[in-house]
């Protein structure tokens, strides 16, 4: 049975596809399974980096879907965590390099060796967009707590649909308890209520993301730490597991309202 | 609302399922008009007066009748508002149901009444000649009565839109936070476009 493609798309910039797609990889490859990553965002490489393997790259994708290597050649075997591989980006081409036909028949071809592919797409809906979305069998949508990205995010869910990837779920990332109990940030309810589909997860705004991201190796790898263990959270809820969103300070009435509201959301909201 | 009488049933069968129909959407449709098309079936004054009967019991109004054929004879109890021409058949298309949330950037534009069953996300546009009627939560924009009708209405069980236009009038929604508790109305009143709590019954229709 091939595995899994998944596109890990947002709309907006800088909300932390690339931070996702890398710990939910790695997250899923410690559970043990053979995951692969494609960066597909053709001309701003960022994934190799945020992974520690820019220094690995021979070839990239453009050069697979050109025929001047062989798909086997362009992966790249992470450092720390077996059955984790990277399809590194093209720094030097332009995104129309590749069409969605050619990323289709790459992540069929991928699909066909892993059990997972996460597939990082660009920010935008554009040609890149279309490309990351081509070969998915299912979407995730990252979004932050802020007015911006929770209207892109649902511009691309919207998107998504119309491309017949149905019930996308929600990563909200970089929520910070303190500000949404003052009231100064959107919390996960007025997010849901807007985006209306299922939540993955909930991940912290945590420094330890940052200077994880800068030394070039994913948070969910670390023993210890509430983005860690956020992720870990995340990678269980994708497998299928049913845990309860990780508490993120042991605010318990959060919790409790959270799922009252997942419980709203599983009713069918189109007949 | 359109009301087609087939002419292959019963009249009180077809009165009975109008009535259970009805019932189902308690007082939704009150204050709306009534449209009636015989197909072609001649009423007798007793079965007119029986429609008439239904329709007010649910707070309608028969607005206008309709005969496919000119052998639908209307007795002299029913005064039709506008009479439609018997070459001009009721359009069943007059209104469209949309199901599920409509999200930013995405676009309905309909000749004729809109019906949202869901949320209208900020972002999204609904055009339309007639009336929008959202059941859920109005947060984009919508123009109402599009091709110049200033008797178009907008309705929403929460109405809070980024900026709502009804013929040639453009609305924005007030800077400061006005938080809304109901079901709410939008329509033209002396040349401005103006918000209130839906009350049913009130409305005059349209």
């Amino acid at each position: 049975m091939p595995g899994r493609v998944v596109v890990i798309t947002s709309g907006k910039g800088g909300v932390g596809k690339t931070t996702t797609t890398a710990n939910l990889g790695a997250g899923l490859a410690l559970e043990g399974y053979r995951v692969c990553l494609i960066d597909a965002d053709i001309g701003l490489r960022n994934l190799d980096v945020v992974m520690g393997l820019e220094n690995r790259i021979v070839y990239d994708l453009v050069d697979v879907v050109e025929g001047r290597a062989r798909l086997r050649q362009a992966l790249i075997h992470d450092k720390r965590v077996e059955n984790l591989y990277l399809l590194p980006a093209a720094q030097t081409r332009e995104k129309d390099a590749v069409n969605p036909e050619q990323m289709k028949e790459l992540t069929a071809a991928l699909a066909e060796e892993f059990d997972f592919v996460l597939v990082d797409s660009p920010a935008g809906i554009e040609h890149g967009f279309r490309n990351a979305v081509a070969g998915a069998d299912e979407a995730l949508v990252v979004t932050t707590p802020e007015v911006a990205a929770v209207r892109d995010a649902d511009r691309i869910i919207g998107m998504l649909e119309a491309r017949d990837l149905r019930n996308p779920r929600l990563i909200i990332n970089r929520i910070r308890t303190d500000m949404v109990r003052r009231g100064d940030m959107m919390d996960i309810d007025d997010i849901i209520e807007i985006l209306a589909i299922e939540l993955l997860g909930v991940i912290p705004d945590d420094e330890a993301v940052i200077v994880a991201t800068n030394r070039g190796e994913p948070v969910v790898l670390q023993s210890r730490g509430r983005c860690a263990e956020a992720y870990r959270n995340l990678v269980d809820r994708f497998l299928g597991k049913d845990v309860p969103i990780v508490a993120l300070d042991g605010h318990s009435k959060l919790l409790e309202r959270l799922r009252s509201w997942m419980a709203l959301g599983r009713r069918p909201v189109s007949g | 609302m359109y009301i087609l009488f087939d002419q292959t049933v019963d009249f009180l069968e077809a009165l009975d399922e109008l009535r259970r129909r009805l019932e189902g959407y308690q007082r939704f449709f009150e204050g709306g008009r009534v449209w009636i098309d015989t197909r072609g079936r001649s009423l007798s004054p007793m079965e007119w007066r029986l429609v008439e009967e239904v329709a007010s019991q649910f707070g309608m109004e028969v607005a206008e009748v309709g005969c496919r054929e000119p052998r639908g004879k209307r007795p002299p109890t029913v005064t039709p508002l506008r009479p439609r021409p018997a070459s001009h058949p009721v359009d069943p298309e007059a209104t469209r149901l949309v199901r599920g949330t409509i999200r930013s950037g995405q676009v309905v534009e309909h000749r004729g009444h809109v019906v949202i069953l869901g949320d209208l996300n900020p972002g999204a546009i609904v055009r339309a000649t007639g009336d929008v009627i959202v059941l859920g939560h109005l947060r984009g924009v919508v123009h109402a009565g599009a091709s110049g009708n200033r008797s178009a209405q907008v309705w929403a069980l929460r109405l809070e839109p980024t900026q709502l236009r009804i013929a040639d009038l453009i609305a924005r929604s007030p800077d400061d936070e006005h938080v809304p508790t109901g079901p709410e109305v939008a329509r033209i009143v002396d040349g401005w476009i103006q918000v209130e709590a839906y009350e049913p019954g009130a409305q005059g229709g349209g």
